[in-house]
């Protein structure tokens, strides 16, 4: 069920955490609650799919445990194997096969597979903890805290990509009274998510949709509609994404868990690295931790460096989507990364302004190769933004990208809102809860999108 | 400091209060007319889409016959449509798929076994060769006021959708807004514009004028074996839902010849198979104006390529009427395949 459903927000949410807050202050039972909740959640979707998680988490705990009393690093190696070829087969064989038998010059029909929800999180948490087990930066853990720890729904399908050690230490609390702060604040949080999802993201995506459909059809868009499509889609795609991991925050708050900060405010990077360091902010520092330091980081000398970006990105782009266009994509932020660095190292400068600009005009461009469904529709878009086929500015769509894009570059995140001062005040609380019904009345007609990063 | 218990309750209790006001303020309104418990109130067809306004006056017991079909038929006039004492109903829907007149159909039978007459409007939608003709267009269809089930429609009612139209319903009562449609279901679109628009007519025509010159008559041509038309056996599926004792119009409704030239083969074919499907089905008169005619070729008769004016209508009605009491239609515009003849 997605967050932004009735179903969700009206049924299940206030079941769970009604439930949750009655239950005595005892660790066990909240957090059975919580696993027996987020398998609920998961297997609303596609019951199908809950024997996968199960079994993936069952399969890691009981590798990990092997580990920690042999300590044969062998097991270890099984373990990321088994999960990158459980990631593999169902995220990625089609492809690999559909390429390689081109090269082969094999006509290949599609398997049909359907992707998991969430499998490029849940396999990508359960790398790290295993992975980190071996550096011995982690402990076995209990079965109930391990499972409770993957499965835990506000971050199961989108991430963020949360450490065990990020929230299994927290489990802790749930021995005590939770704080009400915490409460009342991720309640906030889940709210103002929720309406930048519903009020701005799915606003954005027909005007974002209007170019890249002209060119899914063999068309090019005029010139002044592929330029709407690009920024449209920048702005849906940063408002429905980071709109996830607020609510994710929020959802956690409710039970007194904080997770990570996912977004922060990226479209005011004034360079591709800074984008990174703001831009989903837990896969980067999963890129870092867990593939480009092992592979040497930046200790081999500037062309080495350039090569494990380069390697890092490429397989960015490969874990958000198996397509050439998704590893293109890729494959231009590594490039402008080593740009940058080689820049920087260099000593060299520009103005801050100027260098906002370049870097945001880069990542503007770049999100179509992520967005469009092909590289011929890409290339498409982007042969129509940078020709002059002419076009008529829609003032209203154009309204919504300048109102959208003001709010992305000046305004506080959601997380600095539900944090600040002004929204302890008891009329806050009431135009937060006109805002909840106003925004449950919107998802009430059942026309919702489903968020952007599902699909990964 | 602030007491966050407080807060939350605050916080949660004004949402709960706002939005139950909300829902009882929809649910006394009663929008789509589809709340079992609502007050009686003298309501009209409020919503702009007709997939919701129409469900209601399926249901209503008031009406005893009915008009099915897209934007072509909208023109036709229940009021003019019966030779006797019969209460047409007119539910053609703007760019209704099959699939979604037969939803609408169902919903009547359901509700008046005893359907006294029938009308369908046989378009192009009936004539698609598509192996899997689409179910919806883009207007959202509420399958959930489909059902037998009114209870389950109360899930579908919290949202703004709802909330705007029974705001238009208070409107309505408080004498500050027209329905939508009339209470039979029946708009006249061509009343909304003020005068007709010769020179917009003849431009929304001209593209289509280049076409292919419109010869003689179009005959119906059986259609040659394997090139079936699905959706003409959804609405055999629709006749044999249909109950036994209704009189049955099939109306090829007369769209400009423009569009006749350019559809001629496809809808000879179609009008072949179609004649063959409901031949021997003896509550069956097919009127077909579907040809070039005096009357589709002249310009001054439409609103565009597939919509012809009132006029039009007036003179389908009565040929309506008049097949429906056992008389022939007008025969320079007209061709009538009727009971007998379609054997």
């Amino acid at each position: 069920m997605l967050f932004s459903s009735q179903i969700f927000i009206l049924l299940f949410l206030p079941l769970v955490v009604g439930i949750f807050h009655s239950l005595p202050a005892s660790a066990a039972l909240r957090l059975h609650l919580l696993t027996f909740a987020s398998m609920v959640f998961y297997g609303w979707w596609d019951p199908r799919f809950l024997p996968l998680l199960v079994v993936m988490i069952g399969a890691n705990w009981l590798i990990a445990r092997a580990y920690s009393r042999s300590g044969r690093s062998a097991l270890i190696s099984i373990g990321v194997a088994l999960n990158l070829a459980v990631l593999g087969g169902f995220k990625y064989a089609n492809f690999f096969a559909e390429a390689v038998l081109g090269v082969m010059g094999v006509e290949f029909q599609r398997w049909s597979i359907i992707l998991p929800l969430g499998i490029s999180f849940f396999t990508f948490q359960q790398i790290s903890y295993l992975v980190d087990l071996r550096r011995g930066e982690a402990r076995v853990y209990p079965f109930a805290d391990y499972a409770a720890y993957v499965s835990f729904f506000p971050q199961l399908i989108a991430g963020p990509i949360v450490r065990h050690n990020e929230l299994i230490p927290q489990f802790a609390r749930l021995a005590a009274r939770i704080d009400a702060e915490c409460v009342a604040r991720g309640l906030v949080l889940f709210i103002l998510g929720l309406c930048k999802k519903v009020f701005f993201a799915d606003e954005l995506a027909p005007l974002a949709d209007a170019g890249f459909e002209i060119a899914a059809a063999g068309d090019l868009p005029q010139t002044a509609l592929a330029w709407q499509s690009a920024l449209a889609y920048s702005l849906q795609l940063y408002f429905d994404f980071s709109s996830y991991s607020d609510m994710a925050m929020g959802l956690a708050g409710l039970f007194g868990f904080d997770l990570p900060v996912n977004f922060d405010r990226p479209y005011r990077a004034t360079s591709i690295r800074e984008f990174w360091r703001r831009w989903h902010m837990t896969l980067s520092r999963f890129l870092r931790d867990y593939v480009y330091i092992p592979l040497g980081g930046n200790r081999g000398g500037r062309v080495m460096t350039a090569v494990i970006v380069l390697t890092t990105m490429l397989l960015c782009g490969l874990w958000h989507g198996a397509g050439w266009a998704f590893i293109l994509w890729g494959g231009a932020h590594g490039l402008a990364v080593c740009v940058n660095q080689l820049w920087a190292a260099g000593g060299m400068k520009m103005p801050a302004g100027v260098a906002w600009a370049l870097t945001l005009f880069f990542v503007i461009v770049a999100w179509v190769l992520f967005r469009a469904e092909n590289l011929a529709d890409a290339a498409r878009v982007l042969q129509a933004m940078f020709s002059n086929r002419g076009g008529v500015l829609e003032p209203v769509a154009w309204l919504y990208i300048v109102i959208g894009g003001l709010f992305a570059l000046l305004g506080p995140t959601n997380a600095e809102f539900a944090h600040g001062r002004w929204v302890a005040h008891r009329g806050a609380a009431i135009a937060l809860g006109l805002a909840l019904v106003l925004v449950v009345l919107r998802v009430g007609q059942g026309r919702g999108l489903e968020f952007i990063y599902f699909q990964f | 400091m602030t007491n966050w218990p407080r807060y939350t309750r605050t916080l949660l209790s004004s949402a709960t209060i706002i939005g139950v006001a909300v829902l009882v303020f929809i649910l006394v309104m009663d929008p789509y007319q589809n709340v079992p418990f609502s007050p009686p109130l003298d309501r009209a067809p409020i919503s702009s889409n007709q997939r919701f306004a129409y469900p209601a006056i399926a249901r209503d017991e008031e009406y005893d016959s009915l008009v099915l079909g897209t934007s072509t038929t909208r023109l036709l006039n229940p009021a003019g449509l019966a030779p006797d004492a019969a209460r047409f109903a007119n539910l053609s829907m703007n760019s209704a798929t099959a699939y979604e007149q037969m939803r609408i159909h169902e919903v009547f039978v359901r509700h008046h076994p005893a359907m006294k007459y029938l009308v369908i409007g046989i378009d192009g939608t009936w004539c698609d060769r598509s192996v899997t003709p689409q179910r919806y267009t883009f207007r959202a269809f509420p399958e959930w006021m489909y059902d037998e089930n009114l209870y389950n429609d109360l899930l579908y009612l919290f949202n703004d959708k709802a909330l705007e139209n029974a705001v238009r319903m208070l409107e309505l009562f408080r004498g500050r807004r027209e329905p939508k449609y009339d209470r039979n279901g029946y708009h006249d679109f061509s009343a909304d514009f003020n005068s007709r628009d010769e020179a917009g007519v003849l431009e929304r025509l001209a593209p289509l004028a280049r076409s292919t010159p419109v010869r003689a008559a179009v005959r119906p041509r059986r259609a040659r074996s394997g090139n079936e038309f699905p959706s003409l056996a959804s609405l055999a599926d629709l006749l044999a839902r249909t109950p036994s004792t209704t009189r049955i119009v099939l109306l090829l409704p007369p769209l400009h010849v423009h569009f006749i030239s350019r559809k001629r083969a496809l809808f000879s074919e179609c009008k072949g198979k179609l004649l063959e499907r409901v031949q021997g089905d003896h509550r069956i008169d097919v009127l077909d104006y579907f040809f070039a005619s005096e009357l589709t070729r002249s310009s001054q008769n439409y609103w565009d390529i597939l919509h012809f004016t009132r006029a039009v209508a007036l003179l389908i009605e009565d040929d309506i009427s008049n097949v429906l009491a056992g008389r022939a239609p007008h025969p320079q515009y007209a061709r009538f395949y009727g009971r007998s003849e379609a054997d």
